[in-house]
């Protein structure tokens, strides 16, 4: 009797993994491609502090250079999960919240140093907030309580990156990212928490039909006009994507703002009837042409979506994509 | 033939298929936290003040030293700043460079303290900090790049250092400098005469280094005191400065510039009180207690193993500092004496405190603020 030969088993298993690799990447994509997830807290009765702070309790309100969700000048596609505050190498770090150590990672030979707090929020809520690029403190194990009286980190030197503290948001397994907004909406140096995110504080009056979201991006811009480098710039423009009835998809393009304020009605816009279903979604179009945000300037990729949802979105989501994160209202 | 070598592929691809799902299931799980348990909602206690017996726990003594009040309180300079007092009154100020302040200010005696509430500020982002040798109502104000002198009986704003300091320009530093920002000055420490100010910057080289400078006040001179350098805390004493970076302590001769590391390893997690360094390398109930001129150094434990280890050190008296021991939201508060590893005073304050601020209001009266069973505000005013 014939043995089969290694060859021929070799050339059978290959054909079969690479018949379901196609597979396996479909499957795996649909989970890596989402990486945002917006729902914010219900009722936050729980005061989140700021992580940089005085030994006394007195908070410090660094500058905020790249937010969540926002856009970045890189090839990819991908936005940034989480919010990089400016704060100088060697600062120490407090949780926002008292809370648990579910993850850490004490490894700092690439500036990837990590802890995860799991921490009551109140409500029958928890939530898990990020640091990065910092050096945990000494002592600090996995299931450790932390204070947030007590430093939990230092911001560790520059390696790979400036030195800046990324916090944010995640979910248990550390995959998806919530916007962080919310958590500081009682602070005005961070513009009553819009600096955090994109995209903030949407609101609805299902009354009038009026919408209004704020969005806008900070950046590190070289432009030395702008104090220090940093600043809050707008958009060039939003788009608004909606769909009547669970119709094709429409747009109207949106560029006047009050403090970075868009406000407009829903019911103007779509030319809709009272009782008609509106989903949406909205998209933020960075200005790559900006005399002022000037570390964007002739950017490829500018795009962040409210809702927040995948990690690469592309400009012009397939009905498929969009049902997944659209929104949806009843006109008045 | 054909199906045992059908039996041999399927047995190969569904082994090969376990193999792969198990490194992807291994390499999802990677990195995935655990869940943890919620956190306990005891009832509170009352206050107790123990009397010192190095954490020995004792009959409480009457409850005469402590006062209690239903607010979140903050104080500045000993005197209360938030709430803010009724006859607070509101300036903005511009300096040279257009950064404006808006803040609210005080009358004490023949003193005006300007007020650093940081939950309604929108251009300050740090606390003003007193220069009293310039004049009793004078401050230095920094913000996220420069140090600025607030007047506020002159009602001037003032930027404290150059914009050229020999080598470069504000603006030449600002150059391909991104996300790190340009630290023109930041991180002051003032020495204990008033004559220096200490600071780090990043000027030098774009925001890539760090640097350590000292300004005299007297003389303005601007001095690169160490290239390549940083801290976390730095503390003068007599003709030395010390300051922590990383796992170290180095110190700088004032005398002679030179720069030399303690042969001792420390952490950040600590303070600097005079020729001690107080740090905790553990984080919960030990602490050591470092001479930093004999090098001897004292480990002292606290509470329990859960007792996660709070410092609070005295401006007023170097030698006091508080260790406020926090176990979930049962907080204990021990008045401790650094040169003699003394415990003057312990209080405990129930099951159900979050603390959120600990600040001395005067020498000998310690404030703790924070939450009671998560929502009744409370505040403790605390003397020993």
């Amino acid at each position: 009797m014939k043995r089969p030969s290694c060859l021929h088993i070799n050339i059978t298993i290959i054909l079969l993994v690479a018949l379901a690799l196609p597979l396996l990447m479909v499957m795996g994509a649909s989970d890596y491609d989402r990486v945002f997830k917006q729902e914010p807290l219900k009722d936050n009765s729980f005061i989140a502090l700021s992580p940089y702070k005085s030994i006394e309790g007195f908070e410090y309100w660094p500058l905020i250079t790249s937010k969540n969700n926002q856009a970045r000048y890189v090839s990819g596609t991908n936005p940034h999960r989480g919010t990089d505050l400016s704060i100088q190498v060697g600062e120490l770090i407090y949780p926002i919240y008292d809370g648990e150590i579910v993850f850490l990672n004490q490894d700092i030979s690439s500036q990837t140093g990590q802890i995860i707090v799991k921490s009551y929020v109140g409500n029958d809520q928890y939530v898990y907030i990020e640091y990065l690029h910092i050096a945990p403190l000494e002592g600090l194990n996995l299931g450790s309580k932390v204070y947030t009286s007590i430093p939990i980190a230092r911001i560790d030197t520059n390696k790979r990156y400036d030195c800046h503290l990324h916090i944010g948001r995640v979910d248990e397994a550390n995959k998806l990212h919530f916007q962080f907004y919310d958590l500081f909406g009682s602070v005005p140096a961070w513009n009553m928490g819009s600096d955090m995110d994109v995209f903030s504080n949407p609101q609805f009056n299902n009354q009038t039909n009026d919408f209004s979201i704020t969005a806008y991006v900070s950046s590190d811009t070289d432009n030395t006009d702008y104090y220090g480098g940093y600043g809050r710039f707008p958009l060039e423009y939003i788009e608004v994507y909606y769909s009547i009835n669970y119709g094709s998809w429409q747009k109207t393009i949106i560029s006047n703002h009050t403090n970075f304020t868009y406000t407009f009605n829903f019911k103007e816009i779509t030319k809709g009837k009272s009782g008609d279903k509106i989903r949406y979604y909205i998209t933020a179009i960075r200005d790559n042409d900006s005399d002022a945000d000037t570390t964007f300037k002739g950017a490829p990729y500018r795009i962040s979506y409210y809702p927040a949802y995948f990690a690469h979105p592309a400009y012009s989501l397939t009905y498929e994509q969009a049902g997944l994160i659209a929104l949806e209202l009843t006109l008045n | 033939m054909k199906k045992r070598s059908f039996d041999n592929n399927l047995r190969i691809i569904v082994l090969g298929l376990l193999i792969l799902t198990m490194a992807l299931g291994l390499f999802a799980c990677k990195d995935k936290p655990s869940p943890s348990p919620s956190q306990s909602s005891i009832p509170p206690e009352s206050i107790s003040p123990q009397p010192s017996d190095n954490g020995q726990t004792q009959e409480p003594e009457p409850l005469l030293e402590y006062r209690e009040f239903n607010s979140i309180m903050l104080f500045q300079e000993g005197i209360q700043v938030f709430p803010l007092p009724k006859d607070a009154k509101n300036l903005s100020m511009m300096a040279e460079d257009g950064f404006t302040i808006s803040f609210s200010y005080i009358e004490n005696e023949s003193s005006l303290i300007p007020i650093y509430d940081a939950r309604s500020t929108t251009s300050l982002n740090k606390p003003f900090v007193p220069l009293p040798n310039l004049g009793d109502s004078t401050y230095l104000v920094w913000n996220q790049h420069k140090f600025y002198i607030l007047d506020l009986k002159e009602k001037s704003f003032k930027l404290l250092l150059k914009d050229y300091d020999g080598t470069i320009t504000f603006k030449q530093a600002l150059e391909g400098n991104k996300a790190n920002g340009l630290y023109w000055g930041t991180k002051p420490v003032i020495s204990e005469d008033g004559k220096y100010l200490l600071y780090l910057t990043n000027r030098r080289n774009n925001g890539k280094t760090n640097d350590i400078r000292l300004y005299d006040f007297e003389s303005k001179e601007d001095i690169l005191l160490i290239e390549d350098f940083y801290y976390t805390h730095a503390s003068f004493y007599k003709n030395t400065i010390f300051f922590s970076l990383e796992d170290r302590i180095m110190r700088i001769d004032l005398n002679n510039q030179v720069l030399s590391p303690l042969s001792y390893s420390t952490s950040v997690n600590g303070f600097f009180a005079d020729n001690y360094y107080v740090y905790t390398s553990k984080y919960y109930q030990e602490f050591e207690i470092l001479n930093l001129l004999t090098l001897e150094s004292k480990s002292i434990k606290m509470g329990n193993e859960n007792s996660a280890i709070k410092f609070s050190p005295n401006p007023y008296n170097k030698d006091i500092t508080s260790i406020i021991l926090l176990n979930g939201k049962k907080v204990t508060l021990n008045i401790y004496k650094i040169s003699t590893q003394e415990i003057l005073k312990t209080y405990v304050l129930g099951d159900s405190f979050t603390l959120l601020y600990s600040q001395w209001q005067e020498e000998n009266v310690f404030s703790l603020s924070g939450y009671e069973e998560d929502i009744n505000e409370k505040t403790f005013l605390l003397t020993y």
